[in-house]
């Protein structure tokens, strides 16, 4: 008997479309983070506070869409797309469903941490610091109804500021500044 | 409350009056014959040492080495020299007698023998252990770390002078063994500063976003546990029954906070601890109550539950729920009281000698770097951490 056709291998589904939506939603996050870092003059402390040639990725395990961002030698942050390399800063989606709930935001990424659904690995301060930013760069990008649910403070942009900010990073996220 | 959560335990615990006695025939179930003994010299001179010793009378295990070097601030060295003697000798298994720095230690000479090599930084971070490390027993000296039933381990480079901290499911020990002889010539002070710890990590469990049915359980009993003995074992240090509780109230704390993380308070206290140097559980005595009233904006209802274990069903049924939360804090407030009476454990930073206000932004900038805050309900920023630093004072 052949055990190869009668028990064939059966090989894991793959969800295109979550695919795709989450690399959307990464090439958007990896813009911003681009762009606010010379709009946000909190993202850019942040930064400025981190070694030269710092650099940060987020994944989705095992083998999904991901973003890689680094200072370059002027200190400036550049989004890379993504990159295989090993980041200083490290943040691991366990798979895709669990990427799928936070960009779906259906819970925030501080539950889904809690939750075993990120793993993070580097230095844990620089760690801390990427958290920070990643509120801010969350509550630029998406309306207050969301960041009310998934941020667990929202932080004091002042609403013209942030108006006229979210105008710029709309567009320098579509042109790439 | 979570959608979904993970638990982890899989420690053995033997407890209760005769455990050491109880050692050997583990080992031997185990398949081992050979343990080396890791302890300190505070642990060997009260006499502690001498009873694990003596536990082992008519048993088939020989005791490969004991080493009593551990320093209060372990590091790699110590690790490494401790593992030489553990190949050269052949042992075994390993079995650690003391607290937090004896465990630690502990942990990273099991990671050596077990893993090869002698460079322990190869292992740091987590996820870097593959498999199986060989059989280590924990008996703890002190009842609050929860370090034996906690899957990490913080230990010194001293040439970096950096901190390296080991995150392994596989740095869990095989067994942990609470027997009340090992607790009971704990002076009060540490007695004290020991049990708030513990305390602060069933609290933080029970209230931080991690929480989840299982850890609660555990959390909920400890607090009881600490709450119904502490102060009987202060008055009367050599009360064994009182002991025990403590010591299984400590792994139980230990048990609900490895699974649940702490907060705000563990934050706090890491952050004053290396800037002033006090130690941590004084630190979690003193923060405690501030960071529950700056958390009951989020989580008042299982403060509120909290109340109950805290003071027993009397003066929570005499208390309507909306004050339940505050009355926890105040019930807190008042243990503190009794322990700085009793014990002279510090409630303020002020009564530390050790912290002056020109250290709170140093202070402050490591509270908000610091991973536990994650997990805390409410997100502290700066200027909230200088603030909850000044009510402190
Ligand atoms: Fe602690």
């Amino acid at each position: 008997m052949d055990y190869y056709t009668e028990y064939p291998d059966i090989l894991p589904k793959k969800h295109t479309g979550k695919h795709w939506y989450l690399r959307v939603m990464l090439f958007f996050v990896g813009r911003a983070f681009q762009s606010l870092w010379k709009l946000d003059k909190n993202i850019q402390q942040e930064f400025n506070m981190l070694p030269k040639k710092f650099s940060f990725a987020i994944t989705i395990l095992p083998d999904g869409p991901g973003v890689f961002l680094q200072k370059d030698a002027q200190g400036k942050l550049r989004y890379k797309g993504k990159l295989n390399d090993e980041a200083d800063v490290m943040i691991r989606f366990r798979n895709i469903a669990s990427a799928m709930r936070v960009f779906t935001f259906q819970i925030s990424s501080y539950k889904a941490y809690a939750q075993n659904g990120i793993s993070v690995s580097g230095d844990l301060a620089a760690t801390m610091g990427i958290m920070r930013c990643l509120n801010l760069v969350e509550d630029y990008l998406l309306p207050g109804f969301i960041t009310k649910k998934i941020l667990k403070r929202k932080p004091k942009t002042p609403w013209l500021s942030k108006l006229l900010k979210r105008f710029i990073l709309y567009i320098s996220i579509i042109f790439g500044m | 409350m979570s959608t979904y959560y993970e638990f982890f335990c899989p420690v053995k615990i033997c407890s209760g009056v005769g455990a050491l006695e109880n050692i050997p025939s583990e080992l031997d179930a185990l398949d081992s014959h050979r343990p080396m003994i890791i302890t300190d010299k505070g642990v060997e001179s009260a006499g502690l040492l001498k009873t694990v010793l003596d536990a082992f009378a008519d048993s088939n295990m020989v005791i490969g080495a004991v080493w009593t070097d551990v320093p209060p601030d372990s590091g790699k060295k110590t690790v490494s020299a401790a593992a030489e003697v553990y190949r050269a000798k052949q042992c075994d298994a390993l079995i650690a007698v003391g607290g937090g720095s004896v465990i630690d230690t502990a942990k990273g000479v099991n990671i050596l023998v077990s893993m090869g090599g002698t460079d322990l930084s190869a292992y740091a971070g987590a996820g870097a252990l593959k498999k199986h490390l060989n059989p280590l027993i924990i008996i703890p000296t002190t009842a609050g770390t929860g370090s034996e039933v906690t899957l990490v381990a913080v230990i010194k480079d001293e040439e970096l002078e950096k901190k390296l901290l080991f995150v392994s499911p596989f740095l869990l020990p095989n067994i942990a063994v609470l027997d009340p002889r090992m607790t009971l010539t704990l002076p009060p002070a540490i007695t004290a500063a020991t049990a708030m710890d513990a305390m602060t990590h069933a609290i933080e469990a029970y209230t931080c976003i991690g929480k989840n049915p299982m850890s609660d359980a555990y959390a909920y009993n400890a607090i009881r546990l600490i709450t119904e003995n502490l102060i009987a074992v202060i008055k009367n240090p050599h009360y064994e029954q009182g002991r025990l509780a403590l010591a299984n109230a400590a792994t139980m704390a230990g048990i609900a906070f490895s699974n649940s993380m702490v907060g705000l308070v563990h934050s706090l206290g890491h952050a004053t601890g290396a800037v002033c140097h006090i130690p941590h559980g004084v630190a979690m005595n003193i923060f405690l109550p501030h960071v529950l009233e700056y958390n009951m904006l989020m989580v008042n209802n299982y403060i509120a539950e909290l109340l109950l274990p805290l003071s027993g069903p009397e003066v929570t049924y005499a208390t309507p729920e909306s004050d339940r939360a505050l009355k926890a804090i105040a019930v807190i407030r008042g243990l503190q009281k009794q322990l700085y009476e009793l014990a002279n454990l510090p409630y303020t930073l002020s009564q530390t000698g050790k912290v002056s206000r020109s250290q709170f932004d140093e202070i402050a900038h490591k509270t908000i770097n610091d991973a536990s805050l994650t997990y805390n309900p409410v997100e502290a920023d700066f200027n909230d951490v200088l603030m909850l630093l000044d009510k402190a004072f």
